[in-house]
Formats: C-alpha cells, sequence, structure tokens
C-alpha cells in the first residue's frame, strides 16, 4: 500500500485481493445452524453483551443461500446428517465452516449409535472451537481466527 | 388425615375394588408408589376400568424396560388423577418384540409415546393409527434400546495404527444384570 | 386471530389439492430442530405433523453404561435452558431410592438455583418469541438480564449453561461468599426490567392481535394429550408439582399459582410473566432462609469426604477412592419422581438392579405431548400463526428427542 505524496487527495493503492478478503472477513453472514445447548450459547452472542455484530455478524441468515459460514452448534444425529450436507450444498462459494463446540467437533460426551462423531465427517471445517457449551467471548475468538484465515486467503474450497 | 394419606386411602379402595374383579395379578407397594401388574390379556380391560370408573385421567407416562434373563418387555403405563392427584403404575410382561393392544382410542396423546416405544424396543402396538419410527431416521435397522443392541462407540483414531478399547470394552457388567 | 373464520375460507376444492410444506428442520422460529409437515389451503393449514428425531442423543442408553455420578452431566445437556431441573429430578429419585435426607441448607441452595434458572428459562422463552414476531428490542433485553442469571452461575459453579453442582446427597461445594450480594442485587433489580417488557408486550396492539385466540388447548384436550406446566395453569387448572407433590421444602414457602382460564397464546405469555414474579419473590424468601450449615450428607458411603480429611486418614481416602471408582449401589427397584420444570412435569422413571449403573432410566420429558398436541392446536389458523403456536407452547427439542 502506498500513498502518493504529490496529490493534494492522498490515494491508497493495495492489490485487488487485500481488499476483497477485508470485504469478506469483515461482513461474514453467518447460517444459523443451531442444534442444541451451543446454539443458546451463540444467541448470547449475538446479544447485547457479547455483540457480534461489532464484527459484522449480527445478520443471522435463515436461507443458506444467502450466507457466507455456517456454524454448526450442536450435536448432530444420524436424522439430521442429511439436512447438514444439504445446507451446506445450498451455500454459494466461497463459504466456511465453524465447527462450535465438542460436540461438532469430535463428538464431544456422547459417543454411541446416535451421534455422528465430529461434523468434518460430513463437511469440511475450518475453524473448531472447543467447550461444552464455549463462553461467547471463545465463539468471538474462533470467528476472529476465521478472518485471519480469510485475510490470508488460504485456499478455498 | 393429610393429603398423602387421603391419596393412599384412594388407591387402597380402588384396589380392593379391581381385585374383587380379578383384573390384575400381583401389588407391589415400594417407597410410596403403587405398581399394579397385570397379564397381557387384563390390561386394556384394566386401564379401561380405571380411566372410565375410576377417573385416572390421564396418562403420564408409557414407556418400557427389557430384560434378557428371563427375556421379556415390560411395558409401563403411569397413570395421574387429575381430582384428587394420586398416582398408579401399570406394568405388564409380553415377549422381546412382541405385540400388545394400543391405547390410543382412550388417550390421544399415546400416539406418540407408542411409536417411540416401536422405535426404541420393538413392540407391536395393534390397532394404532401409523406405528413408523419416530426417533431414529425411518430406514434404520435394529432397535436401540433393547438390552442386546451395542452401544456401537467409536474409538478414538491414534496414529501408527494403533487401536484402543472402547469404553464399553473396559467398564465391567455393562448388558449383563443382576437381581431383576 | 380470531376476526376470520378460517375456518371456511380456503381456495381449495378438495383435500387433495391441498399443498404439502416443510417447516424445518433447519428454521430460524422452530425453536430447535423440528420439522413441521403442514398441508396448506391458501395459506390456512388444514393438517400439522410434526416430525421430530432430529436431535436424538440416545441419552437413556448411554446412563446405562455411566455410574450414578457420572450421569448428573449426561442428563443436564437435555433440557438446555434449565439444567438444574434436570438435575434436580435425577437427585431426587435416587435420593428417593436410597431414602437419603439431604441438609436444609443444601435444600435450601438447590431450590435458590431451580428458581433461578426458572427465570433464566422463561426470559430466555420471551426473548425469542418476542424476536419471531419480530420485535427484536425485547430480545435484547431479556437476554441482557439473563447474562446476570449466568453470571450468577458462574460465579458458584464455574460454569455458565450447566453447573453441575448437584451430587447424591446434597451438593459439591457450599456458595461463594459474595452470592447473596449478587443474588439481592439482582432480585432488586428484576422487577424494572419486568415493568419494561409489561410496557411493551402486554397492551401492545399487534402482540395481543396476534397471540390472542390463538392456538387454544382447553383442559379436554390437556387431559387427553397430558399437557402440564403453563399450558395446563393457562387452561384453568391450578397444578403445579411445587404445590401438589412438594419437593425441596416447598410447602414451607409462599408462593401462588397463576392461572388464566382462556387457554390461548395470551394466557400461557400471562402465566410465564406471573411466574418470573413469583420466582423471583421465592428466591427472596430463600435468600432470608439461608442458615450456615453442611452442604452435602455425612454418610461416607454416599458422598466423598471433604478434601481435607484426605490427608490425615486412611479410611477417608478408601472412601473417596471407593466412591470415585465404584459409586453408590441403591436397592433393587423402581421409582417415578417428578419435579415442576419450566416447561411442565419432568419426570424420571428408574429401574435399578442393585450394581452402580442404573439398569434403566426413562426420561418424561414435558414437551414430548406438548409437540403433539400441536396436531390439534393449529387446525386451521394462518401459517405465520404456526408460529406463534410453537412459541406459545415453548418446546425443547433437546428434551423431545433426547
Amino acid at each position: 500500500m502506498g500513498i502518493s505524496p504529490q496529490e493534494k487527495i492522498p490515494f491508497l493503492v493495495a492489490p485487488l485481493q487485500h481488499i476483497i478478503r477485508w470485504a469478506e472477513k469483515n461482513s461474514l453472514w453467518p447460517a444459523q445452524f443451531g442444534l442444541a445447548c451451543c446454539a443458546i450459547e451463540m444467541m448470547s452472542t449475538a446479544s447485547a453483551r457479547y455483540d457480534i455484530s461489532r464484527f459484522g455478524m449480527e445478520v443471522f441468515r435463515a436461507s443458506p443461500r444467502q450466507s457466507d459460514v455456517m456454524i454448526v452448534a450442536g450435536r448432530l444425529s444420524q436424522k439430521m446428517a442429511p439436512v447438514l450436507k444439504t445446507v451446506y450444498d445450498q451455500m454459494l462459494e466461497p463459504k466456511w465452516v465453524i465447527a462450535m463446540g465438542d460436540c461438532a467437533s469430535s463428538g464431544g460426551i456422547y459417543n454411541n449409535y446416535a451421534i455422528i462423531q465430529g461434523v468434518d465427517k460430513i463437511v469440511p471445517v475450518d475453524v473448531y472451537i472447543a467447550g461444552c457449551p464455549p463462553r461467547p467471548e471463545a465463539l468471538l475468538d474462533g470467528l476472529i481466527l476465521l478472518q485471519k484465515k480469510i485475510q490470508q486467503g488460504l485456499p478455498i474450497r | 388425615m393429610n393429603t398423602t394419606e387421603l391419596r393412599a386411602t384412594f388407591i387402597e379402595d380402588v384396589i380392593v375394588q379391581l381385585n374383587r374383579k380379578a383384573l390384575f395379578e400381583a401389588k407391589i407397594e415400594f417407597k410410596g408408589d403403587t405398581t399394579l401388574h397385570c397379564s397381557k390379556e387384563q390390561i386394556k380391560i384394566l386401564l379401561h376400568a380405571l380411566k372410565s370408573e375410576y377417573d385416572f385421567a390421564v396418562l403420564m407416562d408409557l414407556t418400557a424396560v427389557d430384560y434378557l434373563d428371563p427375556p421379556r418387555t415390560k411395558i409401563v403405563y403411569s397413570l395421574h388423577h387429575p381430582k384428587n392427584f394420586s398416582r398408579l403404575r401399570v406394568t405388564c410382561n409380553i415377549n422381546r418384540f412382541g405385540s400388545i393392544p394400543t391405547v390410543t382410542d382412550l388417550w390421544a396423546g399415546a400416539h406418540c409415546y407408542e411409536r417411540e416405544v416401536f422405535d426404541l424396543f420393538g413392540i407391536t402396538f395393534d390397532g394404532h393409527p401409523k406405528l413408523t419410527r419416530i426417533l431414529m431416521p425411518d430406514d434404520w435397522i435394529g432397535h436401540p434400546l433393547c438390552r442386546d443392541y451395542a452401544l456401537t462407540e467409536e474409538s478414538v483414531e491414534f496414529k501408527h495404527g494403533v487401536k484402543p478399547k472402547i469404553p464399553s470394552e473396559i467398564i465391567p457388567n455393562v448388558g449383563t444384570p443382576k437381581n431383576v | 386471530m380470531s376476526d376470520h373464520n378460517t375456518a371456511s375460507l380456503g381456495v381449495a376444492e378438495k383435500s387433495e389439492d391441498f399443498m404439502e410444506l416443510h417447516l424445518g428442520p433447519q428454521h430460524p422460529s422452530t425453536h430447535g430442530v423440528l420439522c413441521i409437515k403442514l398441508k396448506l389451503d391458501g395459506e390456512i393449514v388444514r393438517e400439522a405433523e410434526p416430525i421430530i428425531g432430529y436431535l436424538h442423543t440416545g441419552v437413556e442408553k448411554e446412563c446405562e453404561t455411566r455410574t450414578y455420578m457420572q450421569v448428573f452431566t449426561l442428563v443436564d445437556r437435555l433440557d438446555y435452558l434449565s439444567g438444574p431441573a434436570e438435575e434436580q429430578a435425577f437427585a431426587g429419585v435416587v435420593e428417593r431410592l436410597m431414602d437419603i435426607e439431604i441438609p436444609e441448607r443444601a435444600q435450601t441452595i438447590r431450590l435458590l438455583l431451580l428458581e433461578l434458572a426458572r427465570i433464566g428459562s422463561h426470559l430466555l422463552w420471551l426473548g425469542t418469541s418476542a424476536l419471531e414476531l419480530n420485535m427484536s428490542s425485547v430480545y435484547m433485553y431479556c437476554f441482557a438480564e439473563r447474562e446476570k442469571i449466568l453470571d450468577l452461575l458462574e460465579e458458584y459453579s464455574g460454569a455458565r449453561m450447566f453447573p453441575s453442582v448437584w451430587r447424591i446427597g446434597g451438593l459439591s461445594k457450599d456458595l461463594n461468599p459474595s452470592f447473596e450480594a449478587h443474588a439481592k442485587a439482582f432480585i432488586k433489580g428484576l422487577p424494572r426490567l419486568w415493568k419494561d417488557i409489561d410496557n411493551l408486550l402486554t397492551h401492545n396492539y399487534v402482540w395481543c392481535k396476534r397471540l390472542k385466540d390463538t392456538a387454544i388447548i382447553d383442559e379436554k384436550l390437556c387431559y387427553e394429550y397430558m399437557c402440564t406446566g403453563p399450558i395446563i395453569r393457562a387452561a384453568g387448572v391450578p397444578y403445579d408439582i411445587r404445590k401438589v407433590y412438594p419437593y425441596l421444602g416447598y410447602e414451607n414457602y409462599t408462593f401462588d399459582i397463576p392461572t388464566y382460564t382462556e387457554g390461548d397464546s395470551y394466557a400461557r405469555y400471562m402465566v410465564r410473566m406471573q411466574e418470573i414474579k413469583e420466582s423471583s419473590s421465592l428466591i427472596e424468601q430463600a435468600l432470608a432462609k439461608l442458615k450456615p450449615g453442611p452442604v452435602i450428607v455425612d454418610n461416607r458411603k454416599v458422598a466423598l469426604p471433604p478434601r481435607r480429611e484426605l490427608a490425615r486418614s486412611m479410611e477417608a481416602v478408601i472412601h473417596h477412592f471407593k466412591l470415585v471408582s465404584d459409586g453408590i449401589r441403591p436397592p433393587v427397584g423402581e421409582l417415578y419422581q417428578a419435579v415442576e420444570s419450566p416447561r411442565g412435569e419432568l419426570g424420571y422413571f428408574l429401574v435399578s438392579d442393585g450394581s452402580n449403573r442404573p439398569y434403566r432410566l426413562h426420561v418424561r420429558s414435558p414437551s414430548f405431548p406438548h409437540i403433539e398436541v400441536l396436531k390439534k392446536a393449529s387446525k386451521d389458523l394462518y401459517l405465520s400463526d404456526i408460529v406463534v403456536a410453537i412459541a406459545s407452547v415453548d418446546p425443547i427439542l433437546g428434551d423431545v428427542d433426547r
């Protein structure tokens, strides 16, 4: 980036990719995929105390076709797995997935016939957030990590 | 007499009258709870009598317990009286994966409870309007809460081909009950 | 909405012309992963069939492989809005099975936590229901107040939503020194929020129009479908387990049971608003009743010895080892015990075979039949009123699907 000193109106010069990624990371629209207890902490993050809207993410779109990031919050059961895949497929590129909580990352405290041991068996995950349920600050930490990942331009599926 | 004694006397009166009609096989009283045990032929008549004559208008819970030794499934009905708040439990032993008459004509809300027992234990309810799976996916094979259905745990993935034991192999006596 | 006779409106000529629409399972307004298969006649719902099972976790089978102390963390997460209610129900049934009398201070603290959880759950219900009717400032107010309750729980136990301090025989730790002062401050500030929300919603034209006469569940339907909790209290029956089968010393406290007779969504809203007031009065009474004393029973076969004894006494170490590795062994038998969760009657049916693991644990969740009653209650409603109907019934899918 450079500022041209001769002009009275300064210019900001930057590679196009950096500006696109800066715009992308600051206006991520999450798709609601709250399943269980972690969804309550996700709602707390969206409310007044741990404000998620200062990072540009207060618009939780119900429709996956209008969203960029899918926050899978909660335990994924056998019956819900095809639904998750369908919703992920309906999102448009570029898209990212955050696995929030222990149950979404790895099955959590449940290791039985009904719970899929980790959402990454079905969709590719970018950020894993640990906790049962993770504190709202932990979710914000994961989102900022995702923002850093987007700014660095790591491969997008 | 306080309310607990009033309820206990009411239940005793009901049981005495039912006993005269020979509608149940055994009565168990355990820590304040009264349970009536009956056979498969008597169960529908008994529940109908309890609902219409003695006004146990609410069926609070319908569930099942599976045993392997001797093999049987016990269906448990928890009844509730909405006026004097007494509670009565009715149980009935049937064959594993057997059938029993439905109670959806007495209590409409038993619809979902019977579907759940069918899904998780394999019991068929004769006369149920739509007996399909409710909690598991529609094409699931097996009835998960049966005692001989494995918990199906997944062992943790380690490097270099190390395969640790799953918890069910380490916990002793899971699946082999005694004294029931 | 009462001014349209929807039974006679509609465009379809015969029932084969109805359009089938799935509402959910991924939907912002279904309070969890609930799918409702609707048969629509224009915009009017002629049939609604709920499809559940999208959150089935297998908790009942998982509990058969855990010791009694380990089950607490599993059942906590069933009704994830009021974890303390589930923990109390399980502890209650095991303590009744083993004839354990818990100390008075433990009873008072348990009651405090239960009522705090009840206020938190009702506030969250109010916030999300208002959000679905596009009143997002109520959502922000309710959640901001709920954060204070979560702060109290976190100060006490370390975790925001699931305290996990219940043990068989009492609680695992005593209240921290600043809990009472913070709880009193919270109770002092609650009436102001209640008044704000009351001013915003109770006589709000849009709120009243949408909620009055929507999804009427009357007393007969309640008995047929075993509805309990705010639903039956809004239908005119004053049935509250805290009064009828008292536990934790509720018989020594003075509180009312709010009852309304209309049975529609507005009556259920009023019942829950009054319950918030009653709970806060119960918390004040409990804070006044707190007396110093032990928080767990002294029986070493049931409760862990205090940590400072482990350095001095060999028997304490042996008891500790036995309890942690093996656990307690209740007598053979089966019992059913119910508590009043914010949604209704939460009952646990425990079959014990004398070993250190439950033989069968069945959770009678309040929301399971409530979702079933939606079939009848949502007859001839407009599509946008289905959202109001589901919200007023207040289901928690973790409890329904277990």
